[in-house]
């Protein structure tokens, strides 16, 4: 039986602030804009975010924002599960915990107890600890557990972009599914920022990557931003091993590149869904998605698609993109 | 299921007749129950919340379709009006704090609450009480932070005074239509029916037997059993299969099985 929305909370109907941040500029700005929520003053953001028995499913319904101040460190090192692209130094950002969005396959389910959104405020802390690495060319992914283009009230994604601006061996990959351009299109294009767009099939992202933006929005997104000057990589990844996948994904990418001019783009990458296999079995005590159960081939500590049909899924994509542009511009994930 | 934990007799009567619950047990605590009602009186404290919560929880265990109230009096500073019903956002004790989730829908307004070990007469800035901090952490040991739910109603700005059994009810039943609808929307919203029918569990335990499958055959079907669920909105037709002769047929017909759940 379905859960009655009405009998929820609306999201972000409570937002839970540590105390020596109560009065601060940026927490009044985010007052402004959800004048209706609770203020729940804590002590710490780790008393809400972590506590014990906590129901990430149930969550999801009617999330909470954590506002916070993170502490060292501010910098992680880049996961195997996610390209360098040839960066000896590659970092990513925890700007914020957990997401808007809602994808079935998404490795957050099974990462944190809880579904609510931890929000970090003091973004020149960050700044501060990645100028110390900016020495050579370094890669810094900023929107990593998250999709900061998606939910951005404090407008971090335009002061990580202002801060790359002058810091000349800084290069930021932006991961995101979001249609929202305006904040970019605000700004100066970048040589060293890359967008990187997720797309998926329209009916994939209506089956499995629920409260994202429709294909066609992101595409509208993509082409405005692309015809401004912005480096672009479209992501066809994670790919989901489904039934008909051919009839579904060979028409879906001669779609993006009918919308979409390839030459205009500077990257697209190809990969299928993999996860750790930690996660993995976490996501599958919430018996929420058919795709938590597919019977994935276990190697190194990842669920990956058995190998003979991960190849046929990455082989049928790839033939297609090249067709549109050329080899050096197209990598596929490989497991490292 | 809806579980009720409330300090006093006195705060509890007119819920008791309101929802026309029965006494089921007088000893060691009271507890009036109904078909979707249990309903604990704990006495005062957090020790006592704490034996009565653990008590009510382990006698009839809870499900995850179930949600526990504690409503009670309260003190509270000026601000609160006497008789005014609070939702309770952030539960305090001298050593912790406590956080439930506010996913529930109400009409009441909200703020923290301190839980204090013996009655405050000295001015605070904000609610106290004697149980919730002690139901809250007992209560976790059988529930998580999305079935719990705290109700106060303001009985004093903290002053020496007794309240009476009158005074008590004039505060509780103002209360009671709006209790009742949070009870049925908790209800509502923890429902769920389970993936995999009993029946279905049951046959696929039957075939874990006939075939002798080994501990990771097992959890290889229930995965595929659940997939098959998820992916198809239905269960699959399952056949009890006959005794297999040998280890190699049994095998084969689990690796079939396997498949034609895919």
């Amino acid at each position: 039986m379905k859960t009655s929305s009405h009998h929820l909370n609306d999201r972000f109907s409570h937002i839970y602030v540590e105390k020596s941040l109560l009065h601060s500029k940026d927490v009044l700005t985010i007052k402004t804009k959800f004048p209706k929520a609770t203020i729940v003053e804590i002590e710490h953001y780790k008393d809400v975010f972590n506590r014990t028995s906590q129901e990430y499913r149930e969550q999801k319904k009617s999330l909470s924002l954590i506002l916070a101040k993170k502490e060292n460190p501010f910098l992680y090192k880049g996961s195997n599960f996610s390209d360098d692209f040839g960066f000896e130094n590659f970092f990513y950002t925890p700007s914020m915990l957990n997401c808007l969005y809602d994808c079935e396959y998404c490795y957050l389910q099974g990462m944190y107890q809880s579904a609510n959104i931890v929000l970090f405020v003091n973004t020149e802390d960050f700044f501060a600890q990645l100028q110390e690495h900016l020495n050579k060319p370094t890669l810094v992914a900023i929107s990593y557990d998250t999709d900061l283009l998606a939910f951005d009230p404090l407008n971090q994604v335009t002061q990580w972009l202002n801060f790359a601006q002058i810091q000349e061996n800084m290069h930021i990959e932006l991961r995101t599914k979001s249609a929202n351009y305006r904040p970019l299109q605000k700004l100066k294009p970048n040589d060293r920022v890359t967008i990187a767009w997720t797309l998926s099939p329209q009916s994939v992202i209506e089956k499995y990557e629920h409260k994202t933006p429709s294909l066609k929005n992101r595409l509208n997104a993509i082409k405005i931003l692309s015809e401004a000057g912005w480096k672009i990589r479209i992501c066809f990844d994670p790919m989901l091993d489904i039934e008909n996948f051919s009839e579904i994904y060979e028409p879906f990418v001669d779609e993006v590149f009918s919308e979409i001019e390839a030459d205009k783009l500077s990257q697209c990458t190809i990969g299928t869904f993999r996860i750790g296999n930690k996660h993995l079995k976490n996501i599958k005590k919430m018996q929420h998605s058919a795709l938590a159960f597919y019977p994935y081939e276990i190697k190194n500590d990842m669920a990956l698609y058995p190998k003979k049909r991960n190849t046929f899924l990455i082989e049928t994509i790839e033939k297609i993109v090249l067709t549109y542009m050329s080899k050096d511009k197209v990598r596929v994930w490989q497991e490292q | 299921m809806i579980y009720l934990v409330i300090a006093l007799l006195a705060e509890a009567k007119p819920i008791i007749a309101h929802l026309n619950l029965t006494k089921s047990s007088d000893k060691p605590f009271k507890i009036y129950s109904s078909p979707d009602y249990k309903l604990i009186i704990s006495g005062m404290g957090t020790q006592n919340a704490s034996i009565a919560t653990a008590h009510l929880l382990t006698l009839s265990p809870p499900t995850k379709n179930d949600f526990l109230f504690n409503i009670g009096i309260c003190g509270a500073p000026d601000s609160f009006d006497i008789g005014e019903a609070i939702m309770i956002n952030k539960i305090s004790s001298s050593k912790r704090h406590f956080y439930p989730d506010m996913s529930l829908r109400h009409k009441f307004k909200e703020a923290s609450i301190l839980t204090v070990e013996t009655p405050q007469e000295d001015k605070c800035d904000r609610c106290v009480d004697m149980e919730s901090s002690a139901i809250f952490s007992t209560a976790l040991y059988f529930l998580k932070t999305g079935q719990l739910s705290f109700i106060k109603v303001v009985s004093d700005h903290f002053s020496s005074k007794i309240p009476t059994k009158e005074d008590i009810n004039s505060w509780i039943s103002p209360h009671l239509e709006n209790f009742e609808i949070l009870f049925k929307n908790a209800d509502k919203l923890r429902e769920k029916r389970p993936l995999i029918s009993t029946e279905l569990k049951e046959k696929s335990l039957k075939i874990v037997e006939k075939l002798r499958l080994s501990h990771s055959q097992k959890l290889q079907l229930d995965d595929a059993l659940i997939y098959y669920v998820l992916c198809n909105n239905s269960e699959p037709i399952l056949d009890i299969p006959n005794r297999q002769e040998n280890k190699l047929q049994r095998n084969n017909y689990f690796e079939d099985l396997i498949s034609s759940l895919k």
